[in-house]
């Protein structure tokens, strides 16, 4: 059949039509859209059921109630929980990272024994009949083991203390925060009696001498929260303008080692407009004395760096106030606050009557002991870990043989790392607990990894600055990851063994019985709910002045003459906790000018650029007494002059490719002061020097 | 803004966004939230502007003035799904289109051939583009989300209002026989207004009296970045502080509106 001009045409047209037509070529040029970016090096997004599980943020203060969400039972992403009063559906930064941290390259996957300086995997068999023994032959001798928990809610820490006691020791140590150093000051040097917490929700006007309570203080997602709803008035006094100043109604420049003297400076005033406070105040004549010669406007502007005016019109708002609250505290959220700054604050909330009060101070009573034989809280409050290592170190106590740590990196997060590195090198054997390989963990002898904590069960009473006594319990939302253990269960194994009886056979009955105890509903608290109670303890006789506090008034406060720059730690829960490091999702968010490559940044102002030689990006070096620091310098007018802000969290030399080797330590800056009238050790903010190293840009 | 430009105001819905400047701690949870809902992949660098994959950024505004005036602010920038998009004009492979009732200017990456015509013509820098493959450590592609695929390279991406919260909204009220351009106050909202803790981010219908944004956006506070462009964005921000106002726009010395 021969084909002429007039069939092929109808072939042509035919061909055309029928391609018009036909689905085929769209379906090619769909396909091929979609099949060009998918290959198989694409990671595939999962399918199935939907649903979400409440848990218990625990990476550290804050901790709060949290939702996460499964597909097919496996966690994709962390969010608030509205129904949990902490957090009322918010959630911060590191909470929301809770998920992919479970599959950190930092996790560790199964129990280690180091040999030969390095780690070696080993069955949890062997890693118990490696430590039973140990602890069993310990057994009996006085102090021999010692425990550090950087966990100061959960009742593992009752596992731990009960456990030490039975062996024969009463080295329990929490690592030191703002917990520890509030105990101290409200219990052993002011004489009062249960745990101080801070009615913001009641309160009217709030002012923070210090504490950046929308970042790092307390629970911060809460106070976020109240802070949006609008219910107190925000002022703030520090050496920086941090997220609290920016959002405060009114920033006071005043330098950190001011704030104490602020408080007495504004006492002054106070005492001369109201009537004495109605608590029976012990020492309250030789207090009102020592402020009215002492804080005169004049004295108190010298003290403070502060205008008279400015002093007198923050006190004027505070007697207009209805609810006042004070709050004195750490500028990192941490322990860099000295006893003298904390009575300073606690006066202060006394002189203005607002203790046990709608919006004041509130003392919460202690949370019921399961453990039997275990010390009260108070008592595992008590132990002063930096005072401890510091003697370690310096011979004049012996050294445990061997020493715990559970959800805690002193090697990392303590301040005068050489001293800490000193003290731990002293002691024999190491076990660590951690989920991460961390700091600590790198030094220790054992590792038995506890389960991320979206994987165990666990229990938070009363976080750090809560309003009353609260309690939450967290389950498991997922079958472990990797090889780990639920670390109370694993102690309560290990008691069975040593034969002492810590009264429970799992940490599930434990905490049923601790929710029996505080007539919690179980059913409740496992399904994302908290039990509250606004019980408060009254205060006998509170102390005002005492010997020791004369002493802590009286002493000096200088640094040496070579470091004139007054350092500002700041703390942001994008950069991790002192137990966790930079979440995967958190190092991007960092600024350009917060960290360049990995070098991180501090920030100043341009007076003092310009009287330390140093100007926008230049390399420079930060000295301390302490350590030294190398960084980069971010301008910023929102910084006092003579105060320089080092961002804490960076430098971290283990952990994964997020946190390793991003900047540097800046608590290597620190150092540890044991105050002579409070007895009370913390982390001194030193003065230090900035040198250029070269021009950077 | 001639009405003739105004070719997208036919929508009964306009989802949009209120952001109070003024309540922005900078905390950073609702750029954390965005990555894990989106599939956004972690890096290993902190933000890298030409590299770093990111829908939404916290700029940090300084009132230039020296210490002690200083003043800061935080500022959250999602994409501003604008009601006259200049991406959407210049895109040669229509991957990405403003034509769903809510305004949402959407993002079709099998379309999208990474010509980056869309991100030179975007005028909030909103749009990134992915140069690499994205990678997630061993083990952490499991926590992937379900509601969005996950790009490869060559492709741009951006901000969408998490729309597919927006149609599991829709579908949830259909399922309830409920009219699905009809949601609730709140029953649709993004990642990063959800996270939110101190109720910063509000969302919702700007045309719907009942919600909140329809008020807050009408603010004699209220500001958008870029308004005099006509880009018409469905983002607002809200500060009683003049200052921050001021920087929504390149205003000079001599211009009579100074977003005051």
């Amino acid at each position: 059949m021969a084909l002429d001009r007039r069939g092929f045409l109808k072939f042509v047209a035919g061909g055309v039509i029928g391609t018009g037509l036909t689905p085929l070529p769209w379906k090619l040029t769909d396909d091929i859209s979609i099949w060009t970016q998918n290959w198989p090096w694409i990671p595939h997004i999962p399918d199935g059921e939907i649903n979400s599980a409440p848990a218990l943020a625990k990476l550290g203060q804050p901790e709060y109630g949290i939702l996460v969400s499964k597909v097919k039972g496996s966690p994709i992403l962390a969010r608030g929980n509205p129904n949990h009063p902490l957090s009322q559906g918010g959630i911060d930064p590191l909470a929301a990272s809770s998920v992919q941290l479970l599959h950190s390259p930092a996790r560790i996957r199964q129990p280690m024994r180091k040999k030969n300086g390095a780690f070696q995997a080993i069955s949890w068999e062997q890693a118990i009949q490696e430590i039973a023994p140990k602890l069993s032959g310990l057994k009996g001798q006085k102090n021999k083991v010692a425990c550090v928990s950087g966990d100061e809610t959960s009742s593992t820490n009752e596992i731990l203390a009960g456990l030490l006691q039975g062996l024969g020791s009463e080295k329990f140590f929490f690592h030191p925060g703002e917990t520890t150093l509030y105990h101290h000051i409200w219990q052993k040097i002011m004489g009062g009696r249960g745990h101080l917490g801070f009615d913001l929700p009641g309160a009217d006007l709030v002012l923070s001498l210090g504490p950046d309570l929308l970042e790092s203080w307390g629970n911060a997602v809460s106070q976020q929260y109240l802070f949006g709803q609008g219910t107190f008035r925000l002022l703030y006094a520090g050496p920086v303008q941090n997220n609290t100043a920016a959002m405060a109604s009114r920033w006071i420049p005043v330098h950190s080692d001011a704030l104490g003297h602020l408080a007495l400076a504004l006492a002054y005033h106070i005492l001369k407009k109201r009537s004495p406070p109605r608590q029976n105040l012990s020492g309250f004549r030789q207090l009102h004395r020592y402020v009215r010669h002492n804080y005169t406007p004049l004295e108190a502007q010298k003290k403070t760096g502060l205008e008279e005016a400015t002093i007198q019109s923050l006190a004027g708002e505070l007697l207009q106030a209805r609810r006042p609250l004070v709050l004195p505290g750490s500028l990192s959220g941490s322990c860099d606050v000295s006893g003298f700054d904390l009575y300073c604050g606690f006066c202060l909330n006394l002189l203005l009557d607002r203790l046990n009060t709608a919006g004041g101070m509130q003392c919460i009573p202690e949370p019921p002991k399961v453990v039997p034989g275990a010390p009260s809280w108070s008592k595992m409050l008590s132990g002063d870990l930096l005072a401890e290592l510091r003697r370690i170190a310096q011979g004049s106590t012996e050294a445990p043989e061997l020493m715990l740590f559970y959800e805690s990196n002193p090697v990392y997060s303590l301040p005068d790392s050489k001293l800490t590195r000193k003290a731990l090198e002293k002691i024999p054997y190491k076990v660590s607990f951690s989920q991460f390989m961390d700091e600590t963990a790198a030094t220790c002898d054992l590792l038995l990894p506890q389960h991320h904590f979206l994987e165990r069960l666990d229990d938070a009473f009363t976080p750090f600055s809560s309003a009353a006594a609260n309690y939450s319990v967290g389950l498991p939302v997922l079958e472990p990851v990797h090889s780990t253990r639920s670390t109370p269960d694993l102690l309560l194994d290990l008691s069975g063994k040593l034969e002492l009886d810590l009264g429970a056979e799992s940490y599930e009955t434990l905490l049923k019985e601790k929710a029996g105890l505080l007539d919690a509903d179980w059913g409740k608290l496992t399904s994302g709910g908290m039990w509250r109670n606004n019980t408060v303890v009254s205060q006998d006789r509170l102390e005002l002045w005492n010997d020791r506090i004369s002493r802590m008034l009286g002493q000096d406060r200088e640094r040496p003459d070579k470091y004139q720059v007054h350092m500002v730690p700041q703390t942001d829960r994008r950069t991790g906790s002192p137990r966790t490091a930079i979440p995967p999702f958190g190092l991007k968010t960092l600024r350009e000018e917060e960290l360049e490559q990995n070098t991180f940044f501090i920030r100043l102002n341009r007076q003092t650029a310009r009287k330390n030689g140093v100007r926008e990006g230049s390399l420079v070096k930060i000295v301390s007494p302490e350590g030294t620091c190398r960084a980069k310098v971010n301008l910023d007018e929102g910084v006092m002059t003579d105060a320089v802000v080092v961002p804490l969290g960076f430098g971290h030399t283990y952990w994964d490719q997020f946190s390793r080797g991003k900047g540097d330590n800046a608590l290597q800056l620190f150092g540890i002061r044991c105050e002579s009238g409070s007895g009370m050790c913390h982390c001194s903010t030193p003065r230090v020097r900035i040198s250029k190293i070269e021009a950077a840009r | 803004m001639s009405e003739s430009m105004q070719i997208h105001e036919h929508f009964q819905i306009k989802w949009g966004m209120v952001i109070d400047v003024d309540k922005c701690t900078g905390c950073g949870a609702c750029q954390v939230a965005c990555q894990a809902e989106n599939n956004i992949p972690p890096s290993q660098q902190s933000f890298d502007r030409l590299r770093s994959v990111h829908w939404l950024y916290v700029y940090k505004l300084e009132n230039g003035r020296p210490y002690p005036e200083s003043d800061i602010a935080y500022l959250p920038r999602p994409c501003m799904q604008c009601g006259n998009p200049s991406c959407a004009s210049v895109c040669p492979v229509i991957a990405t289109t403003k034509d769903e009732e809510g305004g949402i200017v959407s993002q079709i990456y099998p379309r999208c051939i990474g010509c980056r015509y869309c991100m030179a013509a975007c005028p909030y820098h909103s749009r990134v583009f992915n140069w690499f493959d994205p990678v997630w450590p061993k083990g952490m592609e499991k926590t992937l989300t379900p509601y969005v695929s996950v790009r490869p390279r060559g492709v741009v991406e951006k901000c969408t209002f998490c729309h597919h919260r927006f149609q599991l909204a829709k579908r949830r009220a259909r399922a309830e026989g409920r009219d699905p351009h009809h949601l609730k106050e709140d029953e649709y909202i993004p990642a990063c207004a959800e996270a939110c803790p101190t109720g910063a981010i509000a969302f919702g219908d700007l045309h719907n009296p009942e919600h909140k944004v329809h008020q807050l956006s009408r603010s004699e506070h209220a500001f958008r970045i870029l308004e005099r462009l006509g880009t018409e964005p469905q983002v607002y921000y809200l500060s009683r502080r003049p200052w921050v106002r001021r920087q929504g726009d390149n205003y000079v010395q001599k211009d009579q509106q100074r977003g005051e």
